[in-house]
């Protein structure tokens, strides 16, 4: 009996798992420091950033996403198909505006796409997304052609590369979108809504709000801001190719999942999404940096994902655990 | 209290598919009453509330709040209407702070539009007002799960008072809460009759509805069978109301107990809804678990079979203490348990009669050496059970789905009594069965006490424990609170235990 209150005390104190990801964080950073100087550079700073815009730009997406208590899969997808219309437009219009105007259309409608999937027909966002992303691929790929690269010109790199106080335009887009949309997830009525949904879908529908228009907005929002990031990333290299951000979607959930947004929805924030969206930036660089095999990418954004997660779950469970043990008082 | 109808329910009607819930019920209630509801488990109570609260929609009938015809179909025409439901499993956002649970509808902004900036300051001051309004002394920012049930439920009142509710609707609240937060419960409610509030308060408990209550309207059937005055009624007379008369149904012959050896015991069984339970089971007898909705007797039951977790107590099968941690260590101890969700955890829906009946014995079904199954012995086993148990299927592989409830939950009985378990736990055997079937249920469990094994029934039917078991032990709020013998119990003694009024 004694034996067994000790171990309630100790489990029920703090959970161990609540260490995991600050160990994790401070372990990198000692490796960083020690075994890549080159890295703290301020160049490899500012290329770190400027590589990171993209994903910055679509986890804001992603985060709302996530914090409705559901997943979008298909923003790799959706950057690949309006990176590759934007540089068609260009290509013919030769005018920024309507480039970026299109971009953002084109990823209006396709967020639609998703979030009608999962509003109105309730297809899980899982599947909803998949199939979603495979049609943009074969899109975008039907656009891009037989050349398998679609060249717009050295003009279109002016949107993402002109230098601002020393720090590229594609760092800076990213900075007003973050700005613009902390202020919507934390200040308005629809960031409360965003939360909401993804904590009790029920009670929010109870309380008379239109929970599918909520859906469906937040899914349209986060096409929009693939819209943007498909024009930033395809004005970095100056045109589209074939399978270009296929596969973005793995480091906007990690950089969601780091941030501490849970996957089961409602927790979270922006903030600390930031984070996240440095920590993979610069865990990407520093694979580059220190040269890794191409190859051997895909293995270590699989860890870091399952391991993020897999954190996330344990909490979830010790919670649980230590609420069906407690015994209440009568 | 005024003396006029201030909410009138009008000839309500409700059915599930084939099952009519309420057949042209009528209800009214005042302001500044605080009406009790009671009736038995499946009488309609919550079906009613539901449709109040613009959660079920009626077939038909009228409502009328103060002499007004209103239409409620969703949650937020009931909202417009005054109507605040407090549901028994509380409707919050669990990770969201208490002032946004409060106006999450309503949050007030400095602008117009879903994408105005929130009035944070404004919307705290406002929060807090109805805080102070129920005495629960929490920050506006505090997040809901850090909060008790009982605050948890605080937070819902005041959600319910900001909306500025003239009818407040109680569905079981002091089931998960102490007695010291009932007891600040029933001080809030007092307050909110006094300022004229209707309150509709559900229970299941008679010393709570004495206390509170000054009306108590009981619900039989799907038909309400009378309000009274609750200074001018006693327990005994709330009971047979409850109760009724009934038709007879058929019940087996029970066979005296042979030996008073017990072979199964639990002594003080702890955990989050049992408080220290303990009792013994004779072999070859059929003991019955009564107790309402909530009072613990599932719990008991998971617990034996190792299900939920047990904090603390002892279970012994034949003399030798047995741990049983997992539902597998629960079954080579020789316990088997049927749930009471026959559909969701009882059958495997999509499978044939036959691989479902198999299913918990597959192991001893392998064939030496390939380690195929053994068809021929799955069929001659699922022939005996089919036989043995009457089950109607077309033929052995018929799916599940396709057989009618009564089918089903033999389909699920014969699966367990095939398995050669000392101890068959069955949590709610006839529920949703009809009359025939029912009997058939009834023999076959007394059919196979007669090899030794012991029968454990869960029910919410007191007739059905007093018709087939030999010993009746009543729960109450997670304790044992009464055993009663064969001879000795009745309908009325079960449910006097049950409600918790031991006078």
């Amino acid at each position: 009996m004694y034996h067994e209150r000790w171990r309630m005390k100790f489990k029920l104190s703090k959970s161990y798992v609540d260490y995991i990801k600050p160990s994790l964080l401070f372990v990198f950073i000692i490796i960083i420091m020690v075994r890549v100087p080159i890295f703290l550079k301020p160049s490899n700073i500012i290329s770190v950033l400027a590589q990171g815009a993209t994903i910055g730009i679509v986890s804001i997406g992603m985060t709302m996403v996530i914090l409705s208590g559901e997943i979008d899969i298909s923003v790799g997808a959706q950057l690949y198909c309006t990176g590759a219309i934007a540089s068609e437009v260009f290509l013919a219009t030769k005018s920024i505006l309507i480039t970026t105007l299109a971009a953002i259309v084109a990823g209006a409608i396709f967020g639609l796409l998703n979030g009608i999937g999962v509003a109105k027909l309730k297809i899980p966002s899982m599947i909803t997304t998949l199939a979603v992303s495979n049609i943009l691929t074969g899109l975008a790929s039907l656009l891009i052609g037989s050349g398998s690269t679609l060249i717009a010109g050295d003009e279109y790199k002016v949107i993402s590369q002109t230098k601002i106080f020393g720090i590229l335009s594609s760092t800076w887009i990213f900075i007003l979108l973050y700005v613009v949309f902390a202020i919507i997830i934390c200040k308005t009525r629809f960031g409360r809504y965003v939360y909401a949904v993804g904590d009790n879908k029920d009670a929010l529908r109870a309380a008379g709000i239109n929970v599918d228009f909520i859906q469906i907005a937040i899914f349209v929002l986060t096409g929009m801001l693939c819209g943007v990031g498909g024009l930033v990333s395809t004005s970095r290299l100056g045109g589209s190719q074939i399978n270009l951000s296929i596969g973005t979607e793995i480091y906007c959930i990690a950089a969601v999942v780091i941030g501490g947004v849970s996957m089961s929805g409602g927790v979270g924030n922006i903030f600390g999404v930031l984070v996240g969206i440095f920590m993979v930036a610069a865990l990407d660089n520093l694979l580059r940096l220190i040269s890794v095999s191409a190859y051997l990418y895909d293995l270590v954004w699989g860890i870091v994902i399952f391991v993020v997660v897999l954190i996330d779950v344990l909490k979830k469970k010790q919670q649980i655990k230590n609420q069906e043990r407690k015994i209440p008082e009568l | 209290m005024s003396q006029t109808n201030y909410l009138v329910l009008k000839d309500i009607n409700k059915s599930f598919s084939s099952n009519h819930v309420l057949k042209g019920v009528n209800f009214s209630a005042r302001q500044g009453e605080i009406h009790g509801f009671i009736g038995g488990n499946g009488a309609g109570k919550s079906t009613l509330m539901n449709i109040l609260g613009g959660i079920y929609e009626k077939d038909s009938g009228e409502i009328y709040i103060d002499n007004k015809p209103v239409f409620i179909t969703k949650p937020i025409h009931s909202i417009q209407n005054g109507i605040s439901f407090i549901h028994q499993e509380l409707k919050l956002f669990s990770m969201q702070s208490v002032a946004d649970n409060i106006f999450m509808s309503r949050l007030p902004t400095k602008g117009k539009g879903a994408f105005a900036i929130i009035d944070d300051a404004e919307k705290n001051r406002l929060t807090q007002k109805w805080l102070d309004m129920v005495g629960l002394k929490v920050s506006p920012n505090t997040i809901v799960n850090k909060l008790s049930i009982g605050e948890q439920q605080m937070v819902e009142i005041a959600k319910a008072l900001s909306y500025e509710s003239k009818i407040i609707i109680f569905d079981e609240p002091t089931s998960s809460l102490t007695s010291k937060e009932a007891n600040i419960l029933f001080d809030l409610i007092r307050k909110l009759k006094e300022s004229g509030t209707c309150i509709i308060y559900i229970s299941h408990k008679f010393e709570e509805i004495f206390e509170l209550c000054d009306r108590v309207t009981v619900l039989r059937d799907g038909k309400e069978v009378g309000t009274v005055n609750v200074s001018e009624t006693t327990t005994d007379e709330l009971v047979s109301m409850v109760i009724g008369v009934r038709l007879e149904q058929y019940y087996p012959e029970i066979p005296e107990l042979t030996t008073n050896e017990k072979f199964f015991e639990v002594k003080s069984l702890v955990n989050k809804k049992l408080r220290n339970v303990s009792f013994s089971v004779k072999k070859g007898e059929i003991l019955g678990i009564f107790g309402l909705v909530g009072a613990g007797r599932s719990e008991l039951a998971r617990v034996i079979f190792g299900l939920d977790y047990l904090h603390s107590g002892e279970i012994y099968m034949n003399k030798n203490q047995k741990s049983i941690r997992s539902p597998k260590k629960a079954m080579s101890a020789g316990i088997s348990f049927l749930t009471e969700d026959r559909r969701g955890e009882g059958l495997i829906l999509n499978m044939s009669v036959c691989d479902n009946l198999n299913l918990p014995i597959l192991n001893k079904l392998i064939k030496p050496i390939t380690n195929w199954l053994n068809k021929s012995g799955m069929k001659k086993n699922t022939e005996v059970a089919i036989q043995q148990f009457h089950i109607k299927a077309s033929n052995k592989d018929q799916h599940v789905k396709q057989l009618s409830g009564g089918n089903q939950q033999k389909v699920v009985l014969s699966k367990w009594f095939m398995t050669n378990s000392q101890l068959f736990i069955l949590d709610e055997p006839t529920r949703g069965v009809d009359i025939k079937a029912k009997a058939e249920i009834y023999e076959a469990i007394v059919n196979i006490t007669s090899s030794g094994s012991a029968v454990m029934i869960i029910s919410s039917e007191a007739l059905e424990l007093l018709g087939v078991c030999h010993r009746i032990l009543v729960m109450k709020d997670g304790l044992l609170v009464k055993e009663l013998m064969r001879n000795e119990a009745t309908e009325e003694k079960l449910l006097k235990y049950a409600m918790g009024d031991v006078s």
